[in-house]
């Protein structure tokens, strides 16, 4: 058949996808220099990627955005449209491909080999636009990707969809880093939480509405006060952590991850100064992986679930979407946890961690670790505290219902009607504590209420031997007034409570 | 294992006086524990001000 003007079908090779990517006048030369689209071929390779479909004409409403704020203005002639690639893992030619744009065949061969898109821009230096990706294969179940959403694509008509996180390079036209690790976070921000997803024009104007330490644009960087200031012009509020040795940073990253909110890390680079990147993932493996995960952490926590996490997956914006990070344990008292083999030389030192949240989760990482320490000492009392695991994380009322509806630990639990029947805040924090492995005591935190109120609403156990240990200790005459002075009457109450 | 979990016996293998006694030193060393949490946790305002650029 002669060749389309609208789309070409390739197989996948190097040589096509970068002649895919290079909408003049960017070149192929510029594309094989560029170090995401070099990333860009192996992720593709790795999962599984056969057959690129190129949309030669696309409108895309970010590029669009762009351009209308910045490249419209400019002398030089920029176009103004782009390419979009689209990826598949099963192989077919440009003859195949318009039986299924025509409906000759049924499209659901591709939908099950679909594997997502770039948006192609006419930029040399920013190719990469819009890139929405199917992630890797869960390994086993050691990787996961709680960030993604459902993307729904229109090829010609078919309707496609790939579960991705949106990713683009840094324009640093109208972008710094922080301003595109700050547009992903917002894409799923926006499917949790409903709310807006601006542009990255939008985001750099929002971040220097109230603090412009220099012109807007071009983009030479954003502080922290103005990454604020963005979160804040989409109606969420940040929760801001500066990393010290205190800070137990795969648990806490792990625990807001859990319910696909992105985290936006502040690293130093070596030599280069401060980046700014989005953690969308993590692998998490069966044994310890981190012998500390901050050098302080183990004078205040017992164990946390994050020791067990090995890699963290970030959308870099100048490395490429869904990048492995290598966790460093923290290696003495004053260290932290740094990320490895990141594509940047040297270990990245993380710096603040900054979530993106609906304002009324008013509880944090940090409020609910108070309570940690209280629950691990009353755990103590009846168990081996080197057996101790804390599993905690922020999860939504109906998907705390639904896990405690399959969960066999709870089958016969008198806890199990009540949970299930009861009302609660549309968000909780969920502290499991384990032994062994297996659940002993679980507590569910209420995450509207404000930092001096008492955020614990249930608290359970779910061995009888422990349980009946503490209720005997607390029934013993002093111990409960000596409990009440140190912890006070509320804990204790509860307490007093789960051991019925 | 942090300090407030670290010791000798059980609670629940000593007698009234005993475990009254732990557990007051325990409750103590827990206390001093949450006040440590709390003093690592502040930010200096003038960190809001740290530039990201690469």
């Amino acid at each position: 058949m002669p060749p389309s003007d609208r789309f070409t079908v390739n197989s996948f090779t190097e040589a096509n996808l970068f002649d895919a990517l290079s909408v003049p006048p960017c070149s192929i030369h510029d594309i094989s220099q560029n170090e995401v689209a070099k990333y860009l071929f192996a992720y593709l390779g790795a999962i599984g990627v056969n057959t690129i479909v190129v949309e030669l004409d696309y409108v895309d409403a970010d590029y669009l955005d762009d351009y209308a704020n910045f490249y419209a203005k400019s002398f030089e002639p920029i176009p103004k449209r782009c390419r979009r690639l689209h990826f598949f893992t099963t192989s077919f030619d440009s003859a195949s491909f318009l039986d299924y744009v025509v409906g000759v065949r049924s499209h659901d061969l591709l939908q099950e080999s679909y594997a997502g898109f770039v948006v192609a821009r006419p930029l040399p230096t920013a190719t990469l636009g819009r890139t929405v990706l199917a992630t890797y294969p869960s390994d086993a179940g050691r990787r996961h990707y709680p960030t993604t959403r459902t993307y729904h694509v229109n090829l010609f008509g078919m309707g496609l969809q790939v579960e991705s996180l949106a990713f683009q390079m840094q324009d640093t036209s109208l972008a710094a880093c922080a301003t595109v690790a700050l547009w992903s976070c917002f894409q799923k921000t926006q499917d949790i939480f409903k709310s807006l997803a601006p542009t990255p024009v939008a985001i750099t104007r929002a971040a220097n509405r109230l603090l412009a330490s220099a012109r807007p644009f071009p983009s030479r960087g954003l502080q922290v006060q103005q990454i604020c200031n963005a979160i804040a012009a989409v109606g969420l509020d940040p929760e801001v952590y500066s990393v010290t040795p205190s800070l137990p940073l795969a648990s806490l990253v792990y625990s807001y991850l859990r319910l696909g909110l992105p985290v936006l890390a502040l690293v130093k680079i070596p030599n280069l100064g401060g980046h700014a990147i989005a953690l969308t993932g993590y692998s998490m493996r069966d044994t310890q992986q981190l012998a500390l995960e901050g050098g302080a952490v183990q004078s205040l926590f017992p164990k946390l679930i994050g020791s067990r996490i090995d890699e963290f997956y970030a959308h870099d914006d100048q490395k490429g979407p869904f990048r492995r990070l290598r966790l460093n344990s923290a290696t003495g008292p004053d260290s932290i946890v740094t990320f490895r083999d990141s594509g940047w030389p040297g270990d990245l030192v993380p710096e603040f961690l900054i979530i993106p949240v609906y304002p009324k989760i008013r509880t944090g990482f940090r409020e609910v670790s108070k309570y940690l320490l209280l629950l691990s000492t009353v755990a103590g009392w009846v168990c081996t505290v080197a057996d101790f695991e804390w599993d905690v994380y922020l999860t939504s009322a109906n998907d705390f219902k639904k896990s405690i509806h399959s969960d066999p630990n709870l089958n016969a639990h008198p806890m199990k009607e009540k949970l299930l029947l009861d009302g609660f805040p549309k968000y909780l924090w969920r502290c499991v504590l384990r032994l062994g492995g297996l659940p002993l005591l679980e507590m569910l935190l209420d995450t509207t209420v404000m930092v001096s109120g008492f955020p614990i609403r249930n608290l359970w156990w779910y061995q009888d031997v422990p349980r009946g240990g503490v209720a005997a200790l607390i029934a013993q005459p002093g111990v409960e007034a000596t409990l009440v002075a140190g912890f006070g009457p509320r804990f204790v109450e509860l307490l007093k409570a789960s051991c019925v | 294992m942090p300090d407030y979990l670290n010791f000798d016996s059980k609670l629940t293998d000593l007698d009234q006086n005993e475990a009254e006694e732990q557990l007051k030193e325990q409750i103590e060393r827990v206390l001093e524990a949450l006040n440590r949490l709390e003093e690592t946790d502040r930010i200096d305002p003038k960190m809001f001000e740290r530039v990201v650029s690469v």
